[in-house]
C-alpha cells in the first residue's frame, strides 16, 4: 500500500459530496501488468528530465474507474469482467471514505 | 456461402467487408442489437472503433447481444473471422487467446504489410501455403499482440522480416483458436480485394471457406 502525501483534499471532498449520495465511492485503480511493455509510461518517464525533473523511474500510465455502488462486494466481479483485462491488467479497488482496501489480481 | 457482417456503432469497415464478401459469396449486415445471425455460413466481425472503444478497445462490444450469437455460433465450430476491431472483439470475448496492446511508437500507423502464412490448415486459410507471403493493408493504433503461452499451431500469420510495425509478440498478425474456425488478425483483408488499390491477396484469406 502507499499513502497519499498531497491531494487536493477539497476537490475530492466536493466530488463525493456531490455524487457520492447513500452509496459506497469506489475507487478501481487499473496498471499494466508488470512485464508487459507500457510504453505511454516510457514516454512520460523520458519527458520527465526534459523538465528538469531529474531521479524518476518505473514510470507507468494506468487509469482510474470510480463509481458508487451499493454492494461493493460485486466490484472484484465487475473488475474481471469488464473494467479490467485480467490477461494484461492489475486492478486494485480501494474504498477512500472508508479507508479500506481491496488489493486484488 | 453466405456470410455475415456484423455492424456495432463505430464500426467503419464492415461495407468494405460485404464489399469482399460479396466477390466470393453473398453477404448481409448483422446489427449489433440483434441476436440473430440470420442463418449465415460464416461470420465477420469487422474494423472499427465499435461502442466508440470506451473503456478497452472491444470491451463493451464484446457483451453486445449479436456477440452472445456469435459467441456460440463459434463455440459449435461456426466460421468466424475477426479483422481488426474484430479480433480485438473476440480476444476480449475470449474466443482468441491474448490482447492487442497500444502500437509501441503510440501512434496510429496505416500502411501496407508483408505477411507470412504460418498455419495453412484451418478453413481461412484453405488454398494457401505456409511460407506464402500476402501484401496487405494495416492501420490501428492498437495493434501490439501479447499473449502467454500461445502454441505455434495457433500462429496463422506473421508479419513479415521489417513489416512488424506494432511491436507485437514474436511478430505475429493473426491468430486462431484451438479448433481453428475462429480467425483474427489486425491487418485488413477487405481493403485488398482489387488490383485498383493495389492487391488482391485478402479474397484469399476471405474466400478461402468458400473454396
Amino acid at each position: 500500500m502507499f499513502c497519499v502525501l498531497a491531494t487536493n483534499d477539497d476537490a475530492i471532498a466536493k466530488h463525493d459530496a456531490t455524487y457520492g449520495g447513500d452509496h459506497l465511492r469506489v475507487r478501481v485503480l487499473i496498471r499494466p501488468k508488470a512485464g508487459i511493455l507500457d510504453p505511454q509510461g516510457q514516454a512520460v518517464e523520458r519527458a520527465l528530465p526534459a523538465l528538469g525533473f531529474a531521479g524518476v523511474s518505473n514510470v507507468h500510465v494506468g487509469r482510474l474507474v470510480e463509481l458508487d455502488v451499493d454492494d461493493p462486494s460485486r466490484v472484484g466481479e465487475m473488475c474481471e469482467r469488464l473494467l479490467a483485462n485480467p490477461l494484461i491488467e492489475d486492478y486494485e479497488i480501494q474504498h477512500p471514505a472508508s479507508d479500506r482496501v481491496n488489493g486484488a489480481a | 456461402m453466405k456470410y455475415g457482417v456484423v455492424q456495432f456503432p463505430g464500426s467503419c469497415d464492415e461495407r468494405d467487408a460485404l464489399f469482399a464478401a460479396r466477390r466470393v459469396g453473398e453477404a448481409e449486415l448483422l446489427w449489433h442489437a440483434d441476436a440473430d445471425l440470420k442463418g449465415v455460413d460464416a461470420v465477420i466481425v469487422p474494423g472499427g472503433f465499435s461502442y466508440g472503444d470506451y473503456l478497452r478497445v472491444g470491451a463493451i462490444a464484446r457483451f453486445s447481444p449479436v456477440m452472445g450469437e456469435v459467441e456460440r455460433f463459434a463455440r459449435a465450430g461456426g466460421l468466424v473471422l475477426g479483422i481488426c476491431n474484430g479480433f480485438q472483439v473476440l480476444c476480449e470475448a475470449g474466443l482468441l487467446p491474448g490482447a492487442l496492446l497500444p502500437n509501441t511508437s503510440l501512434r496510429f500507423v496505416c500502411r501496407q504489410v508483408e505477411l507470412e502464412v504460418v498455419n495453412a490448415s484451418i478453413p481461412w486459410t484453405r488454398g494457401l501455403e505456409a511460407g506464402q507471403r500476402l501484401s496487405i493493408p494495416a492501420k490501428h493504433t492498437t495493434g501490439r499482440y501479447w499473449a502467454a503461452g500461445l502454441p505455434e499451431e495457433q500462429v496463422v500469420l506473421r508479419y513479415a522480416p521489417g513489416h512488424n510495425f506494432n511491436g507485437s509478440m514474436d511478430d505475429v498478425a493473426g491468430v486462431c483458436n484451438e479448433a481453428g474456425n475462429v480467425l483474427g488478425l489486425m491487418p485488413h483483408p477487405e481493403h485488398a480485394v482489387d488490383l485498383l488499390t493495389g492487391s488482391v491477396d485478402g479474397l484469399a484469406l476471405i474466400g478461402a471457406p468458400a473454396g
